[in-house]
């Protein structure tokens, strides 16, 4: 792992406001902002292996920037009762939709931003299959140059 | 059930750090409250901020400079939020459906009944609409079911311990932090939770690899050897209690929904049972708010602390300044001194507003500022001194030196010069006689003189008389000089057989004033309201002669007084000419208030601000002062027409209020006399245990209705009902503010002619510490013509600081402008200078001035004039013989003037 360039003060950004359903992302929305950006975790390189989900800016191909999506695509919901025995738990949710945004900085050479997870399986497949959820891949790629529409997924 | 369902109100910053740009900006937003419900919301925001701030490392000052919130009000159509009759979890729901704005509902996903959720796109459109910087948004549901959800719009209902799962939420969503938990479902519940899968987490704090050397919090570990824990059933939970304090770093089996082969860096945490967050989770809150807290800077301002110049007896004071860029409270202390190192007997530094200074937090750089005093000695004094300051949160020290020296302030010998001829009784044109009017507006000349100067009258029919030689004017209330000023403007009284000789009082007067030798200048303020009809005239007082500024009044029209003569007699001074016009009910204060600019001229002061008025019972008028970092003191006169009605208080820039009673204890001073009330202000001035200096003072007056009531109650004797009365009129008043300042107008209203048709030029210069005021500021002339029509001139700004326009005086009669200079001092302070300038024109204004006889047929002229001027002076025609032609229709005084003035 390698880490990021830090950037101190304000730069321009990019807020994607990302909706999803089961499979499918879609950007519903983008904005640009002048602001301090949230400092990269640290950058995976060919061979470094994480589980879970992150948002991934990339320059021709490699990781410039990193953001953590811990908790937010919606697999399973963090559900708080009055149990004292039980304050916090979780359940799962076959039908996963929502929207979340992430905020990225506009980098010179940056070409895509990547959302990264586990594959967007039935929860009761990636049950039995405890073992599959060490693999993680793109779900969706966005290019963040040129005239790209706001929606657009690939 | 949507954004019909109720209003955005607005944003309001509650947490201010900083610019947005800069700053990790929290969102709270309402849901499911109605109008009337916000306070409450308000109330939830603080208790959410209240243990957000409680918990480390949001109690530290570094993460709480990192962090602006928002707190943006929408309100509902109706409270709480939808709760649906059927939800999967065989929870019983209470079927309840209301119109919310963000159409908050339990049962989000149709299947869990805790899961709290919002129309997501709405919530973040709305805050995109607000605060475009933001980074997390908590949406707030007014309701007491249990319920939430994570994510960058996180929601959270206020039941039980909601402000712990809004807590843990930011911990998943705005700091990518894993559940540090154990379990999925449940302990005891899951079956499936034995062994966690491989695969390194992507969190900071939980992870599969124990090793001390290469675990990923290897630097938080805080034990050697690390401590950790594993657990002995990997089918259940682990049951052991915490064998170690709660700080520990290490590391612990069981974390991440698994029993066995994951580890979490401390025992209990937030992001595992509610618990303080661990070392690992509060270090990643730091590193992730790092790039949002801009370091605190301090910078000393004033390396030496100058008292350069101070007069003998004032008090000065100056600040020890900081520039102060923190969101935090910054305290300075004077840890040592003030202490003088040099100097004569008597000097002293003192710290009159204590020994500290908390500089609290603000958006930018603001100052603090330490305040020391000196008082100034003898002239030709120096001293010197030092002092320490401690910034008492680093333990930085300053030593600041200090410098002081003393001069004598600019004094002036001031000789009023009277008109006492018989036409002094008179009409002034308001219900008044001239001597009247003359002593009405006098008296506040007097008043308001500084205590340092001298002060003598002469008064002059067609001899001058010392009414009173020049003397020290003294205290405010109780000076020598001045009261015995007072008694002459009050007695002064017209001799009815008088004549005018305006040469005489200006030769006595030049006389008294040469041997004034101790004032640093000298100068006299002459009043007349005719022309010379004996000598000595002013055209034979010797041009050259006259080496005091003279200002001049003349009280009537410009034809009938002389006013070129005067007018030329005053510039050659360096002083100036006024002409009041006739005074009429509306305008009554004129003649005072050009004594007043006169005395400003006379102490080389300013006038801020000027303004007539009228009050009614039961008002209160704010008239407002804009004060600078140049003014060293100021005076603030109010001149009611009627005395003892109007309740007269200063407020200050900071909203103190100073009554008379209160003055005496901050160092303001107060007098009131007959025709005027003052306070004077050294700036800064102590008020209330702080200073108080540049910025916008307020005159405040009222109408005190029960004073009122009295004032009129006689008119009961007569069936006619005060009310009706007070609602017609109330007490005309004029307050203006004269400050001894660094920064200046000065004005003038030069006349090619005294003729109608003559070209006026209207000049103004502004200066500030002697320096031309360049492009900060902008000069307009408001004219008001014979006719009383009125008209505005704006002046172009010619050079630097230098502002003039021409203009033409058509008609016949007094022309009178009002200059008014406003701008931006160099420290970009708002600032206002006013001036009053008078001309007159007439037909014939340019003939040569009429000289008269000798007084004695055949003494030089043996015209009617010279016959009466003998006649009334030898006593052959009697006051009683002239009291009863003049009620029989012949006035020989006015026959008398005609007949001198036009030969």
């Amino acid at each position: 792992m390698r880490q990021a360039r830090q950037m101190d003060g304000p730069v321009d950004a990019i807020r994607l406001t990302i909706r999803y359903g089961g499979d499918r992302f879609e950007i519903v929305k983008r904005t640009r902002v002048r602001k301090v950006v949230p400092p990269s975790a640290p950058l995976l390189d060919e061979g470094d292996v994480e589980v879970g989900s992150w948002a991934e800016v990339r320059a021709g191909g490699r990781s410039v920037y990193r953001q953590l999506l811990t908790d937010q695509l919606g697999r399973d919901v963090e559900v708080f009762t009055s149990d004292p025995d039980r304050p916090i738990s979780r359940i799962a949710v076959d039908d996963p939709v929502g929207v979340f945004t992430v905020i990225v900085p506009v980098l010179d050479d940056a070409d895509e931003i990547a959302i990264v997870g586990p594959p967007r399986d039935a929860p009761e497949r990636r049950r039995r299959k405890a073992a599959d959820r060490a693999a993680v891949s793109d779900l969706v790629t966005f290019p963040l140059r040129g005239d790209e529409p706001d929606g657009a997924a690939s | 059930m949507s954004a019909a369902d109720g209003t955005v109100i607005g944003v309001t910053r509650i947490e201010d750090r900083g610019p947005a740009s800069s700053k990790w900006n929290l969102v709270i937003v309402s849901e499911g409250y109605t109008a009337a419900q916000l306070p409450q919301f308000h109330q939830h925001c603080q208790d959410f901020l209240d243990h957000l701030y409680g918990l480390a490392p949001f109690d530290e000052r570094d993460v709480q400079c990192a962090i602006n919130v928002h707190r943006l009000d929408v309100a509902s159509n109706e409270s709480t939020a939808d709760d649906p009759a059927v939800c999967g979890d065989g929870d019983i729901p209470s079927a309840t459906t209301v119109a919310t704005y963000f159409d908050a509902t339990f049962c989000g996903n149709g299947t869990i009944r805790r899961l709290l959720t919002v129309d997501q796109t709405l919530v973040i459109d709305t805050v995109d609409d607000h605060v475009p910087e933001w980074d997390q948004i908590l949406v707030i549901v007014n309701s007491t079911l249990y319920g939430g959800a994570g994510g960058t719009v996180a929601t959270t209902s206020i039941s039980g311990t909601w402000e712990n799962i809004a807590v843990h939420e930011l911990g998943h969503s705005a700091f990518g932090l894993a559940d540090e938990y154990e379990y999925y479902a449940g302990c005891g519940v899951d079956t499936d939770r034995n062994n966690h899968p491989a695969g390194e987490p992507s969190e900071p704090n939980v992870t599969l690899n124990n090793d001390p050397n290469t675990i990923k919090w290897r630097t938080l570990v805080t034990d050697s050897p690390m401590r950790t824990s594993n657990n002995a059933d990997c089918s259940m939970c682990d049951p052991t209690a915490n064998p170690f304090t709660a700080a520990t770093v290490g590391a612990f089996e069981g974390a991440h929904y698994y029993h066995c082969d994951a580890y979490r860096p401390g025992w209990d945490c937030m992001m595992r049972n509610f618990g303080a967050f661990c070392g690992v989770c509060r270090q990643v809150i730091r590193d992730t708010l790092a790039p949002f807290n801009t370091p605190s800077t301090l910078n000393l301002m004033t390396p030496t602390l100058s008292f350069n110049d101070v007069p003998e007896g004032v008090q000065t004071a100056r600040a020890v300044v900081f520039d102060v860029a923190s969101c935090v409270d910054e305290t300075f202390t004077i840890a040592a001194g003030p202490t003088v190192l040099s100097g004569p007997a008597g000097t002293a530094f003192a710290t009159p507003l204590g020994l500290q200074v908390v500089s609290a937090p603000a958006t930018g750089t603001r100052q603090a500022r330490l305040w020391v005093t000196y008082t100034g000695t003898a002239d030709g004094d120096s001293a010197t001194g030092e002092l320490t300051v401690r910034h008492d949160r680093t333990g930085q020290t300053w030593t600041i030196p200090i410098v002081a020296n003393t001069v004598r302030r600019p004094t002036v010998a001031v000789v009023l010069v009277l008109d006492k001829s018989g036409s002094m009784s008179a009409d002034a044109g308001d219900g008044r006689t001239r001597e009247q009017v003359l002593r009405d507006s006098a008296q506040p000349f007097v008043n308001v003189i500084q205590a340092d100067n001298g002060i003598g009258v002469v008064a002059f029919d067609h001899d001058a008389t010392e009414v009173m030689p020049i003397a020290p004017v003294g205290d405010l209330n109780f000076g020598v000089g001045r009261s015995t000023a007072r008694s002459a403007v009050a007695n002064h009284t017209h001799n009815p057989a008088g004549f005018t000789a305006i040469g005489d009082g200006i030769e006595m007067a030049r006389t008294m004033l040469n041997g004034a030798t101790s004032y640093d200048h000298r100068a006299m303020v002459v009043l007349t309201d005719g022309f010379d009809t004996d000598h000595l005239t002013v055209d034979e007082v010797a041009p050259g002669v006259i080496d005091q500024r003279v200002f001049a009044i003349g009280l009537g029209r410009p034809n009938e007084v002389k006013a070129t003569a005067l007018t030329t007699l005053a510039n050659g001074t360096g002083g100036s000419m006024v002409v009041t016009g006739t005074i009429d009910v509306d305008d009554q204060f004129r003649l005072a208030k050009y004594y007043l600019q006169i005395l400003a001229g006379v102490v080389n002061a300013d006038i801020v601000t000027d303004p007539d008025s009228e009050i009614l019972p039961g008002q209160e008028h704010r008239v407002p002062i804009d004060l600078t970092e140049t003014d060293i003191d100021a005076d603030v006169v109010l001149l009611p027409a009627l005395p003892g009605l109007i309740d007269f208080a200063l407020e200050t820039p900071s909203g103190q209020v100073i009554t008379p009673g209160v003055a005496a204890g901050s160092g303001i001073q107060f007098a009131q006399a007959q025709r005027s009330s003052q306070y004077r202000v050294v700036l800064p001035a102590f008020v209330g245990g702080r200073s108080e200096g540049p910025g916008q003072w307020h005159a405040l007056m009222r109408l005190d209705e029960k004073k009122w009531d009295k004032r009129w109650s006689w008119l009961r004797e007569y069936g006619i009902p005060i009310e009706s009365f007070a609602n017609a009129q109330g007490v005309k008043y004029t307050v203006g503010a004269y400050s001894f300042t660094n920064l200046r107008m000065r004005a003038t209203a030069t006349q090619s002619s005294f003729v109608p048709g003559a070209t006026v030029t209207l000049r103004a210069v502004l200066t500030e510490y002697g320096i031309p005021i360049d492009n900060r500021a902008a000069v307009r002339v408001e004219v008001v013509r014979p006719d009383t029509t009125t008209a505005v001139i704006q002046l172009a700004e010619i050079e630097p600081g230098v502002f003039e326009a021409t203009s033409t005086a058509a008609m016949q009669g007094v022309y009178r402008y009002r200059f008014i200079g406003e701008g931006r001092t160099l420290r970009w302070r708002q600032f206002r200078r006013e001036y009053l300038a008078t001309v007159g024109v007439w037909v014939g204004g340019d003939r040569p001035p009429d000289v008269p006889g000798d007084g004695t047929p055949g003494g030089g002229s043996t015209d009617w004039c010279e016959l009466i001027t003998c006649l009334r002076r030898s006593g052959a025609l009697s006051d009683e013989l002239v009291e009863r032609w003049r009620k029989q229709g012949v006035d020989i005084d006015a026959l008398h003037k005609c007949l001198c003035r036009r030969r």
